[in-house]
């Protein structure tokens, strides 16, 4: 028995400051996918030529920060299936139990969603200023500017998103922690009822449900609700999974 | 070919996840990723003043998506309509969502005219013609084009010359037009109705207006270059 009492949260937050240091690298590769996705945004993320008979022809550009945005949560799906990895490394180093590792895992990976969203969305902002002098003032169309609000609200959707994902990537780690056989099952599972459902009615319906659940919500408050809710039950099913997985190995 | 393609897209996304995965093993000293961070967020603060000291604000206008069947939509665009709408009603010289955007003016005194377009097969743009209530020997001629703040306007005007008692409608040189469009980020546009899946009217396209004004007792004559599409707006 030990003679100093500690909390499980003085626990997760000492372990969460130990996290953030240990995984600062996880931060550079952020870096790199928002610089990656800058690039490739330069050149537009579609556009339409046409013309010809009316003695006109002409290119259009498309430009907007969605390529970044959608980087940038490939990464936090990403840090969420590291951290269950690597995670659990570092907390052997203290006085722990599994709720207090995830815990703290839970505050990196909302620490990096947070970063994560105002990075990618300000990336945006700067790939318009760099198109905008690189194309020497064009007429944009009214879509370049953003009011102050909505970029805070771009801000606000990019850290949920981010967010939800990374608690996704995380569960999955989990799992595939339980048992190797989850590497293959789970995007296979994925892929498969991708494909299956492409190939029967031509859309991949539960995914566009899906996505649409979140992407076709305009309220503030009921985003923020649905991505909470999702979190908290993925994140409980995380616990109930690693739980298991300590009895299992006791015996 | 689409199924292969969306493979290729989840095999590249695959692919991503993994690479960032390794990448996230990278061990960096704090101090250097710090650094590294520090600098790149101050970057991307910058930024911020800066955007917003050269951009001018403006409203985009969300375009209305009418689903017409299952998983099919139109755009449907309402300025077109309001200028075709002016154009029929005779008015389209008031109308502030058309612009002129070339004119031409002859003195004409003869009885008949015949507009022909000796360019083309089939002259694509209609041909609107208003008879005035007097006869003043003038001919007006004017190239119109819908206008609009949020959208680009493609038009290149035709050549008009006229040639003894010939109107004649001439191909234009040929010219290239590029331009930017922005648009919000879906995170954005999800508040806003703004993004690049939501919008696919940028521009007007096609939808140019060759207007005469005729003195009130001119005769016209057409050809098959121009018959199919010529327009008596007070008859």
């Amino acid at each position: 028995m030990s003679l100093t009492e500690t909390s499980i949260l003085a626990v997760a937050k000492t372990q969460y400051h130990y996290k953030t240091k240990a995984h600062a690298g996880l931060f550079f590769t952020l870096i790199a996918v928002q610089l990656l996705a800058f690039l490739f945004s330069l050149n537009g993320v579609g556009g339409s030529s046409g013309g010809g008979s009316q003695g006109i022809s002409y290119t259009i550009k498309y430009v907007t920060g969605d390529m970044i945005i959608f980087f940038t949560l490939i990464w936090a799906f990403s840090i969420g299936i590291s951290m269950a990895h690597n995670g659990f490394k570092t907390d052997f180093t203290f006085v722990s139990n599994r709720l207090s590792s995830h815990l703290s895992s839970l505050a990196f990976l909302l620490t990096a969603a947070v970063i994560a969203g105002v990075t990618a969305t300000l990336c945006g902002l700067l790939l318009r200023v760099v198109m905008f002098f690189a194309h020497g003032g064009v007429d944009a169309g009214p879509a370049f500017w953003i009011a102050p609000p909505a970029l805070l609200s771009g801000i606000f959707a990019a850290t949920l998103y981010a967010a939800l994902l990374g608690i996704i990537g995380y569960l999955a780690g989990m799992l595939t922690q339980r048992h190797p056989a989850f590497v293959v099952l789970l995007p296979g599972l994925f892929f498969g009822t991708l494909f299956v459902e492409a190939r029967s009615t031509g859309e991949a319906h539960t995914l566009i449900s899906a996505i649409e659940f979140f992407s076709t919500e305009g309220s503030h408050a009921l985003l923020a609700l649905k991505v909470v809710l999702v979190s908290a039950i993925v994140f409980g099913c995380v616990i109930l999974f690693s739980n298991r997985m300590e009895v299992r190995k006791w015996h | 070919m689409a199924l292969r393609a969306s493979l290729i897209t989840l095999l590249f996304l695959l692919l991503m996840i993994i690479a960032f995965i390794a990448l996230g093993k990278v061990r960096i000293s704090l101090s250097k990723a710090r650094l590294v961070v520090g600098l790149y967020l101050a970057l991307l603060f910058v930024s911020v003043p800066v955007f917003y000291a050269i951009a001018e604000s403006g409203v985009p206008e969300p375009v209305e998506i009418v689903e017409i069947g299952p998983g099919q939509y139109r755009y449907h665009d309402l300025q077109i309509n309001a200028f075709y709408d002016a154009l029929h009603e005779g008015r389209l010289s008031e109308y502030e969502g058309a612009e002129i955007i070339a004119q031409w003016s002859f003195d004409y005194q003869a009885e008949r005219l015949k507009i022909t377009a000796p360019d083309y097969e089939r002259y694509a743009t209609l041909i609107a013609v208003e008879r005035k209530d007097v006869r003043d020997g003038k001919l007006e001629v004017f190239s119109y084009a819908p206008k609009s703040p949020n959208l680009l306007t493609l038009a290149n005007p035709p050549d008009i010359r006229l040639q003894g008692n010939q109107l004649e409608i001439l191909r234009p040189e040929e010219i290239h037009l590029e331009a930017i469009r922005f648009y919000h980020d879906f995170t954005m546009a999800q508040f806003t109705g703004t993004g690049f899946s939501m919008q696919r009217t940028d521009y007007f396209f096609g939808n140019m207006v060759l207007y005469l004004r005729i003195p009130g007792d001119l005769l016209i004559d057409t050809d098959e270059s121009t018959e199919h599409n010529i327009h008596f707006l007070n008859e």
